[in-house]
């Protein structure tokens, strides 16, 4: 039998919080954390919207100044992986070469691009002008010299780097593994593409309310940002330099649609079979996951298959097993939303608590599950199951169990 | 050009049989004809509605998908892995273009869809009916061992029957301030298709193999070239012999081709 993978380490940072503990607060109390944009003029947005981040707290790392230079993806990588590691309490291992970083990401390139834009550069026309990916200045900062990969999967991104960061411990490959997701998304192209694509709520009138999974009145995801990064190490390891454990990655699994590049496939069987495998990769059996962690975007037709699909899986067990989804609270951040919501499973791991669904007032009869609406419910929780899935028809479930 | 590095460094070693594999040179002006073209081949043609969006990139990545695997009769528990090097530039720059004109309302609804790292392999696993993972790795210059080292892991932890591993990118980067320009800059792309089964399906086997090796005391292998593009290019199309690679963990945080 494989030997368990902990989690030694937590580091988060959103518009929820910027600590486990205010981001736990916050997510326990169903606090919502949208409101209308106010960092760019938001004049013919379609949607005008997010749950976004003013300003990334500084870093004792280094000096403020250095640390202002740097953009704001940048910022959250460096204070995202500082408290991991500070949580961990495993920087003098860092130099080690057997510490891997495995990160989700969308395509740090376009957002370096548009962020030289705005301040009037031309990068995008001109060669060789690319940035390096954002995670590289946090990696040299705490020199981290193993093996660097980073993937993309759209909004399933994150949960491909937890899984494969586990796998990278069972294998051998390294000793340490970082992984995760930042992702600064809400910027003016960004909300303008999503906007134009008709996939963000409207609701800008009433930001709070505006994300509601699962609900009748739903009309699109809001946009979300921040990131979560989390240090792994086989328990043999944690154990023997007495670190402590917040929760274990049990296994994961993934599928790919092949149906449309954003459209969600209406036959939910590869959704299903991600789950599947995910359930069978971490030897869990349907009677024992406590809760499911819905990837829940506030789509009309997104949240209708999620929904079809656990009930597809779980079958008559469905209605034992509770369902949310956070981004009714955190916005859907899009490459890190599934480290966001593996932090989001800590938690109630830790807490024994389900944070809800907000927003859930007149559930769309296709959405019919155990929905876990509008206030935490304390529960024995011990495997958790978190799905996320992404444009491509990339779909990946991770199984988390407490410490 | 690559160096042989002892074996009894290694702590691990995965080996892999290769199915299949392309490389493909075009032009850029050369894309939109070959865009109709590929199409007809697919096992699932895309629609018009989606093919016209493909960045350039995705299309080369298309065809070496289709080299690669024709000789491979069922996909459908593949996966693919692509390694595009910052695609989506001519989009981009007329959206910011469009945007200093026209603000959010000029901004097209397909820049995320087609132009992010994720979404040549989403392309991909869609025109082939591969169900197993598809993602994107790296995606800059210089990252092109992520694309290996995410389809080692893949493999490794039976996430997929087989990969098709993708590289894409411009032989050299180009400024489109001079638009004119962009129809002669040139597109290569590089494919493995590569499972760890012993397979069946296929007639024309390739005979080599690809292992891979990692440990955690390498010597400073400083000189060796790092897994690109512009190497893949200098394989020989007749290779025979193994390839063998070498996940460096305390020098680089990437691939090295220890031999071919």
């Amino acid at each position: 039998m494989d030997e368990e993978i902990w989690i030694t380490g937590v580091g988060v940072g959103c518009p929820m919080g910027f600590s486990l503990a205010e981001f736990s607060k916050m997510l326990l109390e169903g606090k919502s954390a949208v409101r209308k944009v106010e960092l760019f003029d938001i004049t013919n947005h379609p949607s005008q919207i997010a749950a976004y981040i003013d300003e990334v707290p500084a870093s004792k790392k280094i000096p403020n100044e250095t640390f202002r230079s740097r953009s704001k993806a940048e910022q959250l990588y460096i204070h995202c992986m500082g408290q991991a590691i500070a949580d961990a309490d495993i920087e003098k291992e860092l130099t080690r070469e057997n510490c891997g970083l495995l990160l989700g990401t969308g395509s740090d390139w376009l957002l370096s691009w548009e962020e030289n834009f705005f301040l009037g550069g031309d990068n995008y026309k001109l060669p060789g002008r690319e940035t390096a990916p954002y995670f590289q200045f946090a990696k040299d900062l705490y020199q981290i010299e193993g093996p660097v990969l980073q993937v993309s999967t759209a909004c399933a991104s994150a949960n491909h780097s937890l899984i494969f960061g586990a796998n990278w411990l069972k294998m051998g490959l390294v000793d340490i593994c970082i992984v995760g997701a930042c992702s600064i998304n809400v910027t003016p192209i960004t909300l303008a593409s999503f906007g134009n694509l008709r996939a963000l709520s409207r609701r800008n009138d009433a930001p709070e309310q505006a994300s509601r999974p699962f609900d009748k009145g739903r009309d699109g995801f809001v946009l979300g940002e921040g990131g979560a990064i989390f240090i792994l190490e086989k328990a043999s390891h944690a154990k023997n330099r007495r670190a402590s454990c917040h929760g274990k990655i049990l296994g994961g699994g993934f599928s790919s649609d092949a149906f449309h590049p954003v459209i969600p496939n209406p036959d939910t069987s590869q959704i299903e079979i991600a789950i599947k495998n995910a359930l069978n990769n971490s030897q869990t059996n349907l009677d024992a996951v406590d809760y499911i962690n819905a990837h829940g975007t506030s789509t009309p037709v997104g949240d209708a298959g999620e929904a079809n699909a656990i009930r597809n899986v779980f079958a008559n067990q469905f209605r034992n097993i509770p369902v949310s989804s956070i981004k009714s609270m955190a916005g859907h951040a899009l490459a890190a939303s599934s480290a966001i919501e593996a932090a989001a499973c800590l938690v109630a791991l830790q807490h024994q608590a389900i944070p809800p669904t907000i927003n859930l007032e007149n559930l769309d009869p296709a959405c019919d599950l155990n929905h876990v609406a509008n206030t935490t419910v304390e529960k024995k929780l011990k495997r958790v199951v978190s799905n996320s899935f992404g444009f491509g028809g990339s779909n990946s479930c991770i199984v988390l169990g407490k410490a | 050009m690559f160096k042989i590095v002892s074996e009894e460094i290694s702590s691990g070693t995965s080996s892999f049989q290769i199915l299949g594999f392309s490389k493909f040179t075009a032009l850029s002006g050369e894309i939109a004809k070959l865009r109709t073209e590929i199409n007809q081949s697919l096992p699932n043609p895309l629609t018009t509605s989606i093919l016209k969006y493909l960045d350039d990139q995705t299309v080369i990545a298309l065809q070496c998908t289709h080299e690669a695997t024709k000789d491979i009769k069922n996909l459908s528990n593949w996966g693919v892995v692509v390694s595009p090097k910052h695609p989506g530039r001519k989009r981009v720059s007329g959206a910011f273009d469009k945007f200093k004109l026209e603000s959010a309302w000029g901004i097209s609804p397909h820049l995320v869809p087609y132009d992010s790292l994720h979404s040549p392999s989403g392309i991909i696993s869609l025109a082939y009916q591969m169900h197993g993972l598809n993602l994107g790795a790296g995606g800059f210059a210089g990252m092109e061992g992520h694309a290996l080292l995410a389809g080692f892991t893949s493999l490794e932890n039976n996430f997929a029957e087989g990969l098709i591993l993708i590289w894409t990118g411009y032989r050299e980067e180009f400024s489109i301030c001079n638009l004119d320009s962009t129809n002669s800059q040139i597109l290569e792309g590089y494919a493995l298709a590569i499972t760890k089964q012993k397979s069946t399906d296929t007639n024309k086997r390739i005979q080599a193999g690809l292992n891979i090796s990692w440990n955690k005391n390498a010597k400073n292998p400083a000189f060796v070239a790092p897994l690109s593009l512009e190497n893949l290019f200098q394989i020989p199309d007749n290779f025979q012999t193994d390839w063998t690679f070498q996940i460096a963990i305390n020098v680089l945080a990437d691939f090295i081709p220890a031999s071919i």
